[in-house]
C-alpha cells in the first residue's frame, strides 16, 4: 500500500540532496546559530544566564524558519504536482491518494524535523552556559515539533484545496495571521464589548467564546515557548499546546485525505486568468484599447486587475479605514482630526509596503511563469525599458492606497510638518527607506530565479542581514564607542544603495538570459 | 546608416559557434538565405536549430563568427533588426488571458502603431490567418492550431520583411499543418522572406525553395531543395534499366574507376549506380555498358526519397 509513499519519499530526498539551494539553506541556518552563539558569548560578559539567551535566540530563530517553511515549503506539496499536471499520472501509476499525500508531505516534514534535531548539540551547550535546564530543552523542542507537524498539515490541506502554490501560500498566511493575531484581537474586542456593556459576560455564547479563545490561546506555540522559557519551569512538556497541535495536525491530514478527490483531481488551468478584467466593453472593467506604452497597459490590467480592481481597492480601503477610525474614536476619550490623519497615514504606509512587496514578487515572475518573455523581449526596445514599463504599469495599481496616504498626510499636516524635518535629518530613517527599497529589488531579482517563495526568502535574507549588521554595530560600538554607530549606518546605507543600482543590472541581465532560454 | 541593398542575402551566417555549459551547440556553421525565399532549416532534435534561430533574431549573441540580417550585424544593430523581423518561438509565447484582438492591439501599440493603423493591421492579419470570426475569443480557449495562428498573426503585426518560425507545425493536426503551410505560401507570395525550422524534412519539401540541414551543430547541406533531392553535387545516383540481363556487368562496372556502388534493385534488369562525379562521367559509364554488350532501355537520375536523403546526411543516436 505504501510503495508509492516510499517511492515519492526516496525521490524527494534524492532531489533535496542534489539541490545546491537546500544545502545553502542549511548552511545559512548554521551560520545563524553560530551568530546566536557569538551574541550569547558577548552578552555573557554583561548578564548572567548566557545559555538562556542563546537558547531563546535559537528557539525564536526556529520559530521564524518554521513559519516560513509553512508558507512556502509545506504549502506547495500538492500544488506543485497540480501545476506540473502530474497528479493524474501518479494516480495512474497506482499511487493512492493517502500514499501520495504522505509521500509528498512526509519528506518535507522529515527534512524540517532533521533541521530541528541537528541543533541539539548547540542546545546542550546552552545548558552548560547556564540558565536552561534539560527539561526546558525537551519541552521547547516538543512544542516546536508538534507545531511543525500541525503547520505541515495545514500547508498540505491548503495545497490540496488551492489550484496554485501562490494561493496555497496566501491561505496559509491568512490562517496563521488569524491564529496568532486574530485570536488576541478577537479576545480584546470581546473584552471591550463587555466593558462597554454591549454584551453581557454571563451569556452562553460569550462564555463559550471565552472558553474557545482561552483554549486557542493555550494552543499557541508562542505562548507555550514563553511559559517554558521562564525560570523555574517545572510543568509537563506534554501540555495543552502539545496535544492540541498534534490532534489538529492529524485532523488537518484527515481533512486533506477527504478533500483530495474533491479538489486535487480537478483540472488546473494552464493559463492565467483575467480576474475581474471584463471582455465586454464596459468602461470600468474592460481594458479597452492598448495605451501608447503597451507594456504598462498590459501589466496594469492583466497583472493588477485594471480600473476595476483599483476601484475595489479604493472602496475596501475606505471602508477598512472608516471602521478602524470609528472604533478607535469610540474607544478613546479624544480622537482629534490630526490623530485620524496619522492613523490613516500609517495604516496606508503598511498597506503600501505590503502591496509593493507583492508587486515586486510578481512583476517579472508572471512573464517567466507563463513563458511570455520571448515575445516581449523581441520588441524593438531595450530590456531595461521593457522592465521599467512593466514596473510602472504595476505601480499604477497602488494609486488607491496613495490617495488615502495623501489624505492622511493632509489631515495631519501640522504634525507632519513638525515631524518631517526631524525625521529627514535622521540617518536611520534613510537607512530604513533604502532597506525597504533593497528588499523590493531583492524580491524581484529572486523571483526570476525561483519558482515560488521569493518574498519569504527575501524577507529571511533581509532579517539575517539585519541581524548581522546590528551585531557588527554592537561589536564595533564596544570597541570604538557609541560615536561610531552613525557613520556605520551611513556607510551601510550607501552600500545598500550601490546594491540597489547593481540589482537593476542583474535583473536586466537575468531577463535577457531567460528570454534566450 | 544606409539601408542594405536588396539582392544581398537576408541572412548571412559565417562560421558561427556557440556553446552552453561545455556543450558545443553550433560548431562553425555557415549558410545564407536569399530574399523573398522560403528557406527550410531542418535537423534532428538537439541539432542546434533553436540556438541558430535565437542568434538570428538577436535573443542570443553568437560567441564567435559573424551573423548579418539585412546587412546589419546581430551584435551591434539589435533594434534595427528587430524592427524588420518577426520571430515565432517553438512554444506558445502568448498572453493567454487576453482576447485575440487585445493581444494583437497590445503588440501593435508596442511596435509604435497609431490607433487607426493598428485597426487596419489587425484587420489584415486576422483576414490573412483566417481568424476574423475569433477576434473576441480568449486565446486560452482556442485550439492549438488556432493559437499557432494567433502567434503568426502577432508576428505579422509589425509587417516584418523576414519571418523566423521555430517548428511552427509542431503538435498540429494534419489539417492545421496544411492550413498553416498555405498561409506561409501566401506570405511568400507577398514578398516575405521566411526562415522555417523543422525536424521533419518531408514537411517542408513542397514548400521550400532552399534548405539547410544541420546535425550536431554542423551544417550538412545548404542549397536548393532540388539539389538535395538529387544529391548531385558529389555522388550522383542513376538508375539503369537494361533490355536483357548481361552476365558479369555488375562486377565489371563496380571495378570501374570512380564507381562507388552498383547494386540490383527489386525490379528485374534494373541497377542503381552511384559514382564520384569528380573521377568519372555518365558518358564514360554509358560507353562501358555498351562495350559490355548491355542494351540500355533507360538511364536516369535516381531521385532519392527525402527521408533517405535526410538519414544519409544526419547521424544516428539520441542527442
Amino acid at each position: 500500500m505504501f510503495q508509492g509513499t516510499f517511492a515519492l519519499f526516496n525521490r524527494a530526498l534524492s532531489v533535496d540532496f542534489r539541490q545546491t539551494r537546500a544545502h545553502l539553506f542549511r548552511f545559512l541556518f548554521t551560520v545563524m546559530i553560530l551568530f546566536c552563539l557569538m551574541s550569547a558569548h558577548m552578552a555573557s560578559r554583561m548578564v548572567g544566564a548566557a545559555g538562556l539567551i542563546l537558547f531563546t535566540q535559537i528557539i525564536y530563530l526556529n520559530f521564524v524558519f518554521i513559519l516560513m517553511a509553512g508558507v512556502s515549503f509545506f504549502a506547495t506539496a500538492i500544488t506543485e504536482e497540480k501545476e506540473e499536471q502530474t497528479i493524474g499520472l501518479l494516480l495512474m501509476a497506482g499511487v493512492n491518494p493517502i500514499s501520495l499525500l504522505l509521500g509528498k508531505s512526509l519528506p518535507r516534514l522529515v527534512s524540517a524535523l532533521l533541521l530541528l534535531s541537528v541543533q541539539f548539540p548547540f542546545t546542550l551547550l546552552a545548558i552548560t552556559l547556564g540558565g536552561v535546564t534539560f527539561s526546558q530543552v525537551i519541552a521547547v523542542y516538543s512544542s516546536l515539533a508538534v507545531f511543525l507537524f500541525c503547520l505541515s498539515n495545514l500547508g498540505l490541506l491548503c495545497s490540496v484545496i488551492c489550484d496554485r502554490s501562490r494561493s496555497a501560500s496566501t491561505l496559509v498566511v491568512i490562517a496563521l495571521a488569524a491564529f496568532f493575531w486574530g485570536v488576541p484581537l478577537f479576545d480584546w474586542a470581546l473584552n471591550v464589548m463587555i466593558q462597554e456593556k454591549w454584551i453581557a459576560a454571563t451569556t452562553l455564547p460569550v462564555t463559550y467564546a471565552n472558553l474557545t479563545l482561552e483554549w486557542l490561546s493555550q494552543s499557541s506555540v508562542l505562548r507555550q515557548i514563553n511559559i517554558i522559557l521562564t525560570s523555574g519551569f517545572s510543568e509537563s512538556p506534554w501540555g495543552i499546546q502539545f496535544w492540541s497541535n498534534l490532534i489538529s495536525g492529524m485532523v488537518l491530514f484527515l481533512l486533506s485525505c477527504l478533500l483530495f478527490s474533491r479538489f486535487a483531481l480537478t483540472e488546473v488551468s494552464t493559463s492565467p486568468g483575467r480576474g475581474i478584467v471584463s471582455k465586454k466593453k464596459s468602461l470600468l472593467f474592460s481594458p479597452g484599447r492598448s495605451w501608447a506604452n503597451a507594456l504598462m497597459w498590459k501589466d496594469f490590467f492583466f497583472v493588477n486587475g485594471g480600473y476595476g480592481m483599483a476601484m475595489i481597492k479604493f472602496i475596501c480601503f475606505g471602508i477598512a479605514l472608516f471602521a478602524l477610525c470609528s472604533f478607535i474614536g469610540y474607544t478613546s476619550r479624544s480622537y482629534s482630526r490630526e490623530e485620524i490623519g496619522l492613523t490613516v497615514f500609517w495604516t496606508m504606509v503598511i498597506v503600501l509596503l505590503i502591496e509593493i512587496s507583492l508587486i515586486s514578487a510578481r512583476v517579472f515572475h508572471v512573464e517567466v511563469q507563463w513563458k511570455t518573455l520571448v515575445s516581449t523581449s523581441m520588441l524593438p526596445q531595450s530590456m531595461a525599458k521593457t522592465a521599467y514599463s512593466k514596473v510602472a504599469g504595476c505601480l499604477i495599481g497602488i494609486i488607491p492606497a496613495c490617495i488615502y496616504l495623501f489624505l492622511g498626510a493632509v489631515l495631519s499636516i501640522y504634525e507632519m510638518i513638525d515631524d518631517v524635518g526631524m525625521i529627514l535629518s535622521e540617518p536611520t530613517f534613510w537607512m530604513l527607506c533604502i532597506e525597504v527599497l533593497f528588499f523590493w529589488h531583492l524580491t524581484a531579482l529572486l523571483s526570476t530565479y525561483i519558482k515560488w517563495g521569493a518574498l519569504p526568502l527575501a524577507f529571511i535574507l533581509m532579517w539575517v542581514g539585519n541581524m548581522f549588521f546590528f551585531f557588527a554595530m554592537s561589536l564595533l560600538s564596544v570597541v570604538g564607542g557609541a560615536k561610531i554607530a552613525e557613520p556605520l549606518s551611513i556607510v551601510f546605507t550607501l552600500a545598500m544603495f550601490v546594491c540597489i543600482v547593481i540589482s537593476h543590472f542583474l535583473i536586466k541581465e537575468r531577463l535577457i538570459q531567460l528570454a534566450s532560454q | 546608416m544606409s539601408e542594405p541593398i536588396f539582392d544581398q542575402p537576408v541572412i548571412d551566417i559565417q562560421n558561427v559557434s556557440h556553446s552552453f555549459k561545455g556543450h558545443r551547440a553550433l560548431q562553425g556553421i555557415s549558410f545564407q538565405v536569399q530574399p523573398q525565399s522560403l528557406h527550410g532549416f531542418v535537423g534532428p532534435n538537439g541539432a542546434g536549430k533553436t540556438t541558430t534561430l535565437k542568434i538570428i533574431c538577436t535573443l542570443l549573441r553568437p560567441q564567435s563568427g559573424k551573423v548579418e540580417v539585412f546587412g546589419h550585424d546581430v551584435k551591434s544593430s539589435v533594434k534595427e533588426i528587430r524592427k524588420r523581423i518577426g520571430f515565432m518561438p517553438d512554444h506558445f509565447s502568448t498572453y493567454r488571458q487576453m482576447t485575440v484582438f487585445e493581444y494583437l492591439d497590445f503588440f501593435g501599440a508596442a511596435y509604435g502603431l497609431g490607433l487607426e493603423q493598428r485597426d487596419q493591421v489587425i484587420r489584415d492579419v486576422l483576414t490573412l490567418t483566417d481568424m476574423d470570426g475569433r477576434k473576441d475569443s480568449l486565446i486560452s480557449g482556442l485550439s492549438r492550431g488556432m493559437q499557432q495562428r494567433v502567434s503568426l498573426a502577432r508576428v505579422l503585426v509589425n509587417d516584418p520583411d523576414l519571418l523566423l518560425l521555430d517548428e511552427p507545425a509542431s503538435g498540429l493536426d494534419p489539417r492545421a499543418r496544411i492550413e498553416l503551410m498555405m498561409i506561409l505560401q501566401e506570405l511568400k507570395r507577398m514578398g516575405k522572406t521566411i526562415f522555417i525550422s523543422s525536424h521533419i524534412l518531408s514537411e517542408l519539401a513542397e514548400l521550400c525553395d532552399s534548405v539547410t540541414i544541420i546535425d550536431r551543430g554542423l551544417v550538412k547541406y545548404s542549397g536548393t531543395m532540388d539539389g538535395l533531392l538529387t544529391h548531385e553535387q558529389e555522388h550522383p545516383c542513376y538508375k539503369l534499366t537494361l533490355e536483357s540481363e548481361v552476365e558479369g556487368l555488375v562486377e565489371s562496372l563496380a571495378n570501374e574507376p570512380g564507381v562507388i556502388n552498383v547494386q540490383k534493385t527489386d525490379k528485374a534488369r534494373e541497377l542503381r549506380l552511384t559514382f564520384d562525379a569528380t573521377i568519372t562521367t555518365t558518358g564514360n559509364l554509358l560507353s562501358k555498358i555498351i562495350e559490355l554488350q548491355g542494351a540500355i532501355e533507360s538511364f536516369q537520375k535516381d531521385k532519392k526519397h527525402l527521408n533517405q536523403a535526410f538519414l544519409d546526411l544526419t547521424e544516428q543516436g539520441v542527442r
